[in-house]
């Protein structure tokens, strides 16, 4: 199963820094994870960017990945 | 992809296709355009720091023969505080159009209150005086300690401190918090043998681009409107003005000008909307120009920042356990670069124990805007001085210190995800066979050194390629080009067409003709504008093969494109691009290609940069008598642009570490409104500065390309501090390392 691994932020809401998730899409993943963790809500997720598997995506509605992904919630970046 | 990839244009020094316009002046920038009927529009800007607005009358210069226009914060249709996307980062419309046009309360010296369009430039500034402010005014926070302070005022009765464990109940110019971590650095620092913990300042710097702000704005009720605005993003002027004056995205066509420089300072909109109101009102042309006052008073400087870091290491030399909690000063709304701060300040090396907190703290100056690298410079600069008193104090060589902690694939980030393939260790190994730092350290001198890390993005961009009946073309794209960008296109649009550059002519196209197009900013647009490019082109292959198997009468598996020719692999027939393009109407029409992106897999970008520094210890001046600045470019497109970057980012990173800083008194004034005060480095206070190529491709580019724009800024203010530290014996923990400060850090040696 993909491994998520949550920041400081998102573990006040998630209780945890990881979690094991079986969706392999990230619209199912972000169900996945809502459901699992009554605490999080949408926009806790939907306003960040997702890294796979180091892979910085900006906005990753259609992404899909690997059982063996390893994905990170990460603040969308601006820069000058 | 093959580092030993070999390329027929990539690589190669080409004649800018921009230069003779700049050079002779022909190019059109901000201040250059007019149009028939145009007047001025002036603004009225604020004498204090922090005050009410008790009273606003305008009625008097509204009765003047020569004014057309007024225009105040109640001219903005009802806003309500909503993030949107606008520049490089989402902003609050409220606080934008409180920033563009004060409501009720003015939060910094220099807050536009009001402004006037007059029939010429000196009758508007004139006008201005007869418009009557009365004042309320209230103690300025001018420092994050006065910001934090119990009994602080209050900048914004109603804002609470975000990101708190527990949600805030009482108003505070604390805008948010935000926490990073990674292992335990409790236990980390308890297999220390030796720490350092030290506080480090930044001062409030501008970004100090040439040209002023500047636009020229038509209104237009039957058709798009017109704005001409120097930027470095004309779709995200336009989606500010639109969303602040409620219009739709198609009743605002945005042109962008040549730009004088941005630096990430030409990212948000400040006369633009205002220029709007007053074409409006005025049904005429409006042009406005900031003075170089008012671009120092009222546009986004940096951030000042104080950093507190601890990082504790084993007699080895292992790093064990970095610590920080940074706090960055947003200006008068809050918005600071704190979060890419915190995501930065660490990201050099690979340590298992990581902890930073970051705090974003409204003052009474300027909103703060993007500066290359936004929030990298300040904090890494604390982590690097620390770096090198460790490495001092556990007597290795900082090159050697950093290798053996330095960051490299599979380093898991405190923000989350692990590195790919990164250049530190390359940048690093570079640094060391320099002849710079193999060469001995002058008499009088002091050698620095430090690392930088900056994210760099990827992001929408659109462009068209448009090829003639005889061959060229022009490929349209929506980056307005500050580095450089349009010779990058050119070559990477002549590589994927195996022709040659001087062929094609780039352009950078107004909001109507293309897509929505990403500002240019975060080292993004040769990488994925880039990327729009060389998607075009490959689809103008595409076609082109299939225009001449039609005229084979084979099918397009049947051909193949080569250096600019198409052959016909079922016989001995070929036609160059230039033949297809000439018998285009008769096969289909003419010929064009497209690419829409949203570019991801952008590429992080290490530099090192060393740097010899005299110091004259009965005056304190300093004087910069070397420099080289390495940096990983994963391929440089146009080498002379990547070593210009590198060069540019350095030298404004020296001046941010030894002159540049806002003055204010104590009633929260900027004293230093000008570049005779305000000191930035000139060609003449610098030696040439050296540069050393790195390049480790980025495999999600097609030709390796990481975005080389920001990261040359990261390192220069802890490499020129580190160097002034050595040279006067004593730790440098704030900057600038300007006379004054340097002597006074001499006096108090003994």
């Amino acid at each position: 199963m993909a491994v998520v691994r949550f920041s400081s932020h998102l573990e006040t809401r998630t209780g945890v820094l990881e979690t094991e998730v079986k969706a392999m899409s990230y619209r199912d993943l972000i169900q996945e994870l809502l459901e699992k963790f009554p605490s999080l809500r949408g926009s806790d997720l939907e306003d960040l960017a997702l890294a796979l598997d180091g892979e910085l995506i900006q906005e990753p509605l259609l992404v899909t990945f690997s059982s063996t992904a390893e994905l990170h919630f990460v603040p969308k970046l601006a820069a000058g | 992809m093959s580092e030993a990839r070999q390329f027929q244009h990539i690589g190669q020094r080409t004649i800018r296709p921009d230069g003779f316009d700049k050079v002779t002046g022909r190019a059109n920038y901000g201040a250059d355009f007019r149009l028939p009927g145009m007047i001025w529009g002036k603004i009225l800007r604020s004498p204090h720091a922090h005050a009410k607005i008790k009273k606003l009358d305008v009625s008097k210069a509204e009765a003047h023969p020569d004014v057309l226009a007024v225009a105040t914060h109640q001219d903005f249709p009802s806003v309500n505080s909503e993030a949107f996307a606008a520049g490089e980062a989402m902003m609050d419309v409220l606080d934008l159009a409180r920033n563009v046009l004060a409501d009720k309360k003015v939060l910094y010296h220099g807050h536009a209150i009001a402004a006037i369009a007059a029939t010429s430039e000196a009758a508007a500034a004139m006008a201005l005086n007869l418009i009557e402010v009365e004042y309320e005014v209230l103690p300025p926070v001018m420092t994050i300690d006065a910001a934090l302070a119990e009994d602080a005022p209050l900048l914004h009765e109603d804002m609470m401190t975000q990101g708190l464990t527990e949600p805030a109940t009482t108003p505070s110019n604390v805008a948010s918090r935000m926490e990073l971590k990674k292992g335990d650095v409790a236990s980390g620092f308890a297999e220390a043998d030796v720490i350092v913990e030290r506080t480090y300042e930044t001062p409030t710097v501008h970004q100090g681009y040439i040209e002023p702000h500047a636009t020229v704005v038509r209104y237009d009720d039957k058709a798009p409107s017109l704005v001409w605005a120097s930027t470095q993003g004309h779709f995200d002027v336009r989606a500010s003005v639109s969303k602040l004056l409620k219009m739709k995205l198609g009743q605002v066509k945005v042109i962008a000008s040549e730009i004088g420089g941005g630096f990430g300072g030409k990212t948000t909109v400040y006369l633009e909307p205002v220029a709007m109101i007053l074409s409006k009102k005025s049904g005429r042309p409006v042009k406005m120009i900031m003075s170089r006052e008012e671009v120092f008073r009222a546009s986004g400087p940096a951030s000042a920042s104080r950093s507190h870091v601890k990082i504790g290491a084993k007699q080895s030399g292992e790093i064990v356990a970095m610590e920080a909690t940074l706090h960055f000063e947003a200006g008068a709304f809050k918005g600071s670069p704190m979060g890419p701060g915190c995501m930065t300040i660490f990201t050099p090396y690979d340590v298992p124990n990581l902890f930073v907190e970051g705090y974003d703290v409204v003052v009474n100056k300027a909103k703060v805007a993007a500066y290359r690298a936004p929030g990298a410079p300040q904090a890494e600069f604390a982590a690097e001085m620390a770096m090198n008193e460790l490495a001092a104090k556990l007597n290795i060589d900082p090159i050697d210190f950093r290798l053996l902690n330095a960051a490299k694939e599979g380093t898991q980030t405190i923000y989350g995800p692990k590195l790919k393939e990164v250049g530190l260790v390359e940048c690093l190994e570079a640094a060391r066979r320099s002849p710079h730092y193999q060469s001995p350290v002058g008499e009088g001198c002091g050698r620095g050194l430090a690392a930088g890390f900056w994210f760099n993005i990827g992001g929408q961009s659109s462009v068209t390629l448009n090829l003639n009946p005889d061959g060229t073309g022009t490929i349209i794209e929506g980056s307005p080009d500050i580095g450089g960008s349009r010779a990058s296109m050119q070559m990477m649009a002549a590589e994927v067409l195996g022709i040659e550059p001087n062929r094609l002519n780039p352009i950078v196209a107004d909001t109507e003709t293309l897509p929505y197009n990403q500002t240019t900013g975060g080292s993004r647009t040769t990488f994925a504008t880039g990327m729009a490019v060389i998607e075009a082109a490959e689809d103008v292959v595409e076609q082109l093969k299939q225009r001449a198997a039609s005229l084979w009468n084979v099918t397009a598996e049947q051909v193949d494109y080569k250096n600019g020719v198409v052959l016909n692999l079922a016989g001995d027939d070929q036609m160059t691009l230039a033949q297809i393009c000439a018998s285009a109407e008769k096969t289909g029409g003419q010929i064009s290609g497209r690419g829409n992106v949203n570019a991801r897999g952008a590429g992080p970008s290490f530099a090192v940069h060393l740097c010899d520094v005299k110091v004259d210890q009965e005056t304190g001046k300093t004087d910069v008598v070397r420099y080289t600045a390495i940096q990983d470019a994963g391929k440089a497109i146009h080498p002379s642009y990547v070593e210009g970057q590198f060069q540019g980012g350095a030298v404004q990173g020296i001046g941010w570490a030894l002159n540049e800083e806002y003055v204010y008194n104590s009633d929260g004034i900027m004293e230093n409104a000008g570049f005779l005060d305000y000191r930035i480095p000139l060609a003449s206070d610098l030696p040439e500065i050296e540069t050393i190529i790195v390049e480790v491709p980025n495999t999600f580019h097609p030709f390796g390309v990481r975005g080389v724009g920001e990261t040359g800024i990261v390192p220069p203010l802890g490499a020129v501090a580190s160097a002034v530290s050595d040279a006067i014996d004593r730790p440098v923990t704030k900057i600038p390392c300007s006379p004054p400060h340097v002597l006074s850090m001499i006096l108090n040696q003994g």
